[in-house]
């Protein structure tokens, strides 16, 4: 009888464990954090946000204005680089995509589902908030890489934490208080 | 049903209307025609399921969750190489520019994302759409994608480059230099002026050349009258806002005739119940049009019937005594109501025809100079040139060509091997030309029989302009790069004049000599730069036309009329009524699947045309919907299915024009027949009636796509109206039955906004336009006629039509459904994963990622408005319309989500515009004006009948608007399920 209950127990007990890592591997899916793939130029935030302390909006200058930050144009590149460092070997390839005609092919490092919209301008250039708290510390990073997980929690977490001052008023408030648990702030 | 009074009940259809048993067992059930997944569509038969194919798929189901464990796929991101300054990614910019979908030219505004237009919405500032755009100007974005358009110039059929091109048309041109045969220009209606001189700059280089224009659906009839009594072939421009009375003699104004959005935006102007008069409008007419169904008088006669009776209307009005008019059916009686009418509105009244007879067309401008209307609601000084079509220089054409007279023959903007009532005669004709060029951008059937095709691009690739009505200008640039090796019809003519100019430069240079003169402006520069910007223009130019009485010149119309209905009335057999489909117009747009799939407002017809017969006639037929008849007209048999129309007139049969395209492309061949070739024309203009036609049953039957029919009323008060006079003594007048019911629940608390819709069914004609905007605006697929058939159709918001009362004239009435986003929302409450829920501003969302797909939310829907997406329609090769195409895709709104296989989907209330402009005034640090807001339907509407906005904001339109407002109410509002889209009462002008 005894031995009856502890090989059920056990039983149970083998079979919860699957499950939470069932749960555990399946919230995985799509997660995609540390993904830090090889760029086709080997661009280097550290050197250029961090050592020279260029802006982030003077190549992303979409964050303020659209949904997409924007990767700078090839043009943009070339605005400092037609009289720094010409010879570099990366510089010829923007030089070189620019005479062909051929835009670089970039690889996507944050990657949000279709069914999320999220909004740069709204983040950046409504809610004031700083690049690093999503993308993390870009001016150390040598090789661009996808700091958070991106996903629904994390999101959320934000939303119920951070403060927002209401419209006309000093009132403050949490996003979540106006609205920003609404599945259709983000799912359209 | 049977406690209340059965005749004012709305009925939705005849199965509806008598309770038919199988009628009774269909609406039982989830599924029409009983298709559940795993049954064979065809055969209904159950697909066998093998142990293979059970293990297939089990294996595969464990692969993909093997797939979907490893790294995602490298996305590309590649940013342009020289961004312009004036374009950031992801912001959406606006062009004006004009519309060609037909020869109404309204204002545009085109909306383009990363280069490229995605929407296109009426332009507010134009004079002559005022903003709103019809079903298909919204959709003639999607023919800008379309892979099935001509991609490059052809030579006999191979490809050239465009030099090799020129190079052959201009040889043979020389050769025609010193030819004494005809040289010919064969258009549409071209309301361009600077395209216009452009063709007569380079005809005018050869001594016999000469432009033709033709219109697959002609008002030469109008034209010809005027040319007649007035000496000026000219089109009036017709003012329904300043009329009190209208009548209409078969003119389906408000649907398809000239300039059916801007005839909405007066109509629906004159309608307005807060003013003194409400215009009234009397329709005489054969088939049910979107006008006859807008009527507030209505009578039914057959299409021989109309000529008599506008004689008839004369001699009422002249004498008061009617000599000529039909006896039958009090038709007698309704004119002589319109005549007294009218006479009491002189100068404030409108009497149009879309009759094609000159002589009916003489007696209706003879009636409208005695009602004094010349000068105010119908202009010559200020014509139209929306129509300019001849029939007859048509018919002296392929005369010419038979004879081996033509030598050349460039066509454009038509396609009369399609439409032309004597296509085998044309054909012929053509094959004794020895040039022929094409500027079309589609291989259509004429363009085919062309050697040469220099494809024009699509109007939002070049520049252009339009002169709709005189002094009414508008300008039209391209919003996105040739997406093709196309090239601009005016460049064509350019080049093969030797000029080497670039065509917006032919176009600026038209208007600094003939626009901005008469514009009262002092600088060009700043004329040309503002006319771009806001896409049209006005200018003060007049041209008097010299008044002259009709009285004197009509005596031989008057006995033309008749002498031909004394012969009309010995005759025996169906009459056969032609009419332009609200969607497919004259088929130009027959590729397009947006159009395809609109439901026809009345028949609710998708994807083919129908016979549509009265309900009188299908018995003594002895015919049920669907069943396929013979109809044989000039030697020539036409089967159809059968529709059975209430409101059509005993004896006629309506047949839809613009289907049966063969060669139209992938989406438009072989849909539905051809019935251009039933037109009369021998001798005079061409007439879009026949008599005598024999009809004989074939004993099979087709499947028809209806969308309406699906879901039975069960009796409920879901529409209502009531008469002015009524409404006049009680504001309340046919909407008291509304009840103030227990909540058992907790209300939703909305703090800030919360949005609302508010849609006046007064001023909704039902045209539709709004359910393509809201295709366009949210990717709504196409989903076909079978599967319309199986009534899987996505659209989001639908336009329900319902009948009242005597099914040979029955009063008609539209309402627009989409989701009524309920505040005790029913979906909510049975959703096991919560993937439809309320959002603390009032809307019901729905979250696609979360939903399984139990669709119980559709079940427990009482308006039916949710869509289950049944197939991958965006990659499904199955259906293939727009969205599985690469060129296609790029239609899609990239600010909305495809929706996957398995989940529901349903109207969001336009949240992404909600956003957006939440966004923009935050970013000003302004509070929202919620009026600023306009939902995608509001926006399209010619009727203004949709308001959107905050019902928390008391200043909001919306607010004022419902504010105390007694024709208020909400469909089912008895079950307590609070929409927050309200609707108004219908006010009908009648007693």
């Amino acid at each position: 009888m005894t031995r009856k209950l502890i090989f059920s127990l056990l039983i149970l007990l083998v079979v919860g464990f699957l499950i939470s890592i069932f749960i555990e591997s399946a919230s995985q899916v799509g997660n995609n954090q540390g993904y830090a793939p090889t760029q086709p130029i080997a661009f280097s935030h550290k050197l250029h946000a961090g050592e020279n302390e260029i802006q982030c909006l003077y190549c992303h200058s979409g964050s303020e204005r659209s949904r997409h930050a924007g990767i700078p144009s090839a043009s943009i590149c070339m605005n400092c680089h037609t009289n720094i460092k010409q010879d570099s070997e990366e510089i010829q390839k923007i030089k070189q995509a620019l005479e062909e005609q051929k835009p670089i092919q970039w690889k996507k490092v944050h990657r949000l589902a279709d069914f999320v919209y999220f909004s740069h301008e709204q983040h950046v250039g409504s809610g004031e908030i700083s690049c690093q708290t999503c993308h993390g510390p870009v001016d150390k990073m040598a090789i661009m890489r996808q700091e958070e997980d991106l996903s629904m929690g994390w999101c959320i977490d934000c939303h119920r934490k951070a403060d927002i001052v209401v419209h006309g008023t000093t009132d403050v408030k949490k996003v979540s208080d106006t609205g920003g648990m609404d599945c259709a702030k983000c799912h359209y | 049903m049977s406690q209340r009074d059965k005749k004012n009940q709305y009925w939705r259809s005849f199965d509806e209307k008598e309770q038919s048993p199988a009628f009774l067992k269909e609406v039982e059930e989830e599924f029409a025609n009983g298709i559940p997944p795993g049954v064979d569509a065809e055969t209904h038969e159950p697909l066998p399921v093998s142990r293979r194919d059970f293990l297939k798929y089990m294996g595969f189901g464990l692969a993909s969750v093997a797939a979907a464990c490893s790294p995602i796929p490298t996305e590309k991101a590649i940013p342009y190489l020289v961004q312009p300054e004036e374009i950031v990614p992801g912001k959406a910019y606006w062009y004006a520019s004009t519309c060609f979908g037909c020869s109404s030219a309204c204002g545009i505004l085109v909306k383009t994302r990363e280069g490229r237009p995605i929407k296109i919405e009426g332009n507010a500032e134009s004079a002559i759409n005022q903003g709103g755009l019809c079903a298909t100007g919204q959709a003639s974005v999607l023919e800008l994608y379309d892979s099935g358009r001509l991609q490059g110039p052809l030579d006999q059929g191979k490809k050239v480059g465009w030099d090799n091109l020129d190079k052959a048309v201009l040889a043979k041109l020389n050769e025609l230099q010193d030819s004494q045969k005809q040289i010919v220009f064969l258009t549409g209606t071209i309301t361009s002026p600077t395209l216009k001189s452009t063709i007569d700059q380079f005809l005018s280089k050869y001594p016999n050349a000469k432009h033709v224009v033709y219109d697959a659906v002609s008002a030469s009839g109008i034209l010809d009258a005027h040319e007649f009594i007035f000496g000026k072939r000219i089109l009036p421009h017709y003012r329904f806002d300043k009329a009190r009375t209208i009548v209409s003699f078969g003119a389906d104004f408000l649907g398809t005739w000239i300039s059916p959005v801007e005839f909405a935006k007066q109509f629906s102007r004159g309608r307005k119940l807060d003013q003194k008069n409400m215009s009234q409008l009397y329709q005489f007419e054969s088939g049910l049009s979107l006008t006859g169904a807008n009527a507030d008088i209505r009578v039914p006669l057959l299409p021989s019937q109309i000529d008599s009776s506008v004689l008839g209307l004369l001699e009422c009005i002249e004498t008061g005594e009617i000599k000529s008019a039909p006896q039958d059916n009090g038709i007698r009686s309704q004119i002589k109501k319109t005549a007294e009418n009218l006479k009491k509105n002189k100068g404030r009244s409108l009497v149009v025809s879309n009759s094609n007879d000159i002589d009916v067309q003489n007696i209706v401008v003879r009636i409208n100079q005695i009602l004094g209307n010349y000068g105010h609601a119908l202009r010559i000084d200020q014509g139209s040139n929306q129509k300019k079509g001849h029939d007859k220089s048509l018919d002296r054409l392929v005369h010419d060509m038979k004879n081996g007279q033509v030598e050349a023959l460039f066509i454009y903007g038509n396609n009369p091997a399609y439409s032309y009532f004597d296509s085998k005669s044309f054909v012929e004709g053509l094959e004794k030309v020895s040039l022929k060029v094409s500027l079309d951008n589609r291989n259509h059937e004429t363009a085919q029989l062309m050697d040469y095709h220099a494809p024009d691009h699509h109007f939002l690739e070049s520049w252009g302009d339009s002169e709709p009505v005189e002094g009414v200008f508008h300008i039209s640039q391209p919003t996105i790069r040739p997406v093709y090796s196309t090239r601009s019809i005016g460049e064509s003519l350019n080049n093969w004049m030797g000029i080497k100019e670039d065509y917006q430069d032919t176009v600026k240079k038209y208007w600094e000599d003939q626009v901005f003169p008469y514009s009262g402006q002092l600088l060009f520069d700043s004329f040309w730069k503002k006319s771009v910007h806001d896409g049209c223009c006005k200018t003060n130019q007049f041209k008097p036309v010299k008044q002259r009485d009709a009285a004197q010149v009509i005596s031989e119309s008057v006995k033309q009329i008749l002498k031909k209905s004394k012969m009309l009335e010995s005759k025996q057999g169906w009459e056969i009524h032609l009419y332009e489909s609200v969607a497919l117009r004259d088929g130009q747009s027959a590729n397009n699947p947006w159009l395809q799939e609109l439901p026809d407002p009345i028949t609710k017809l998708t994807w083919d045309n129908a016979a549509n017969i009265s309900s009188k006639d299908a018995k003594k037929l002895n015919v049920k919907q669907g069943d396929v008849i013979a109809i044989k007209v000039k030697g020539r048999t036409y089967k159809l299915p059968v529709v059975i129309q209430p409101g059509q007139a005993s004896g006629s049969i309506s047949l839809a024009l613009g289907y049966g395209r063969t060669k139209a492309g992938k989406v438009g061949n072989g849909v539905g027949q051809n019935v251009y070739g039933m037109l009369n024309g021998s001798n005079a203009n061409w007439n879009y009636y026949v008599q005598n036609a024999l009809v004989s049953t074939t004993g099979t039957s087709e499947k028809l796509a209806l969308t309406q029919t699906h879901y039975s009323l069960e009796g409920r008060p879901i529409f209502k109206d009531a008469t002015l006079n009524q409404y006049k003594s009680d504001p309340a007048a046919g909407n008291k039955d509304q009840v103030d019911l227990v909540m058992l629940w907790e209300q939703h608390k909305t703090e800030g906004h919360s949005w609302g819709m508010a849609i006046d069914t007064n001023a909704c004609i039902g045209c539709s336009g709004c359910m393509v905007g809201c295709q366009s605006e949210n990717n709504v697929p196409v989903v076909g006629k079978e599967e319309v058939y199986h009534r899987r159709e996505m659209s989001w918001i639908r336009l329900d039509r319902y009948y009242k009362g005597d099914e040979e004239n029955p009063e008609v009435a539209f309402q627009p459904m989409m989701c009524q986003h309920c505040a005790n929302a029913p979906c909510e409450s049975v959703c096991p994963v919560l993937a439809t829920v309320h959002s603390a501003d009032g809307l019901n969302q729905q979250v696609y990622n979360r939903c399984v797909g139990t669709r119980y939310c559709a079940n427990n829907c009482p308006y039916k408005v949710r869509r289950f997406n049944w197939f991958d329609y965006a990659h499904n090769k199955s259906f293939d319309y727009y969205m599985n195409d690469n060129a296609g895709k790029l239609a899609l709104n990239p600010d909305v989500v495809v929706r996957s296989r398995g989940v529901m989907e349903k109207c969001s209330m336009c949240v992404q515009r909600i956003q957006e402009k939440k966004l923009e005034y935050r970013k000003q640090g302004k509070p929202l004006n919620s009026d600023d807001i306009k939902v995608a339907c509001q926006q399209s509407c010619p009727s203004d009948a949709i308001v959107f906005g905050d019902l928390n904001d008391p200043k909001s339109q919306i607010s004022k608007l419902l504010h105390k407002n007694k024709r208020r109410y909400q469909v089912l509002g008895e079950l307590n399920v609070k929409p927050a889209v309200n609707y108004l009462t219908k006010i009908r002008n009648k007693e």
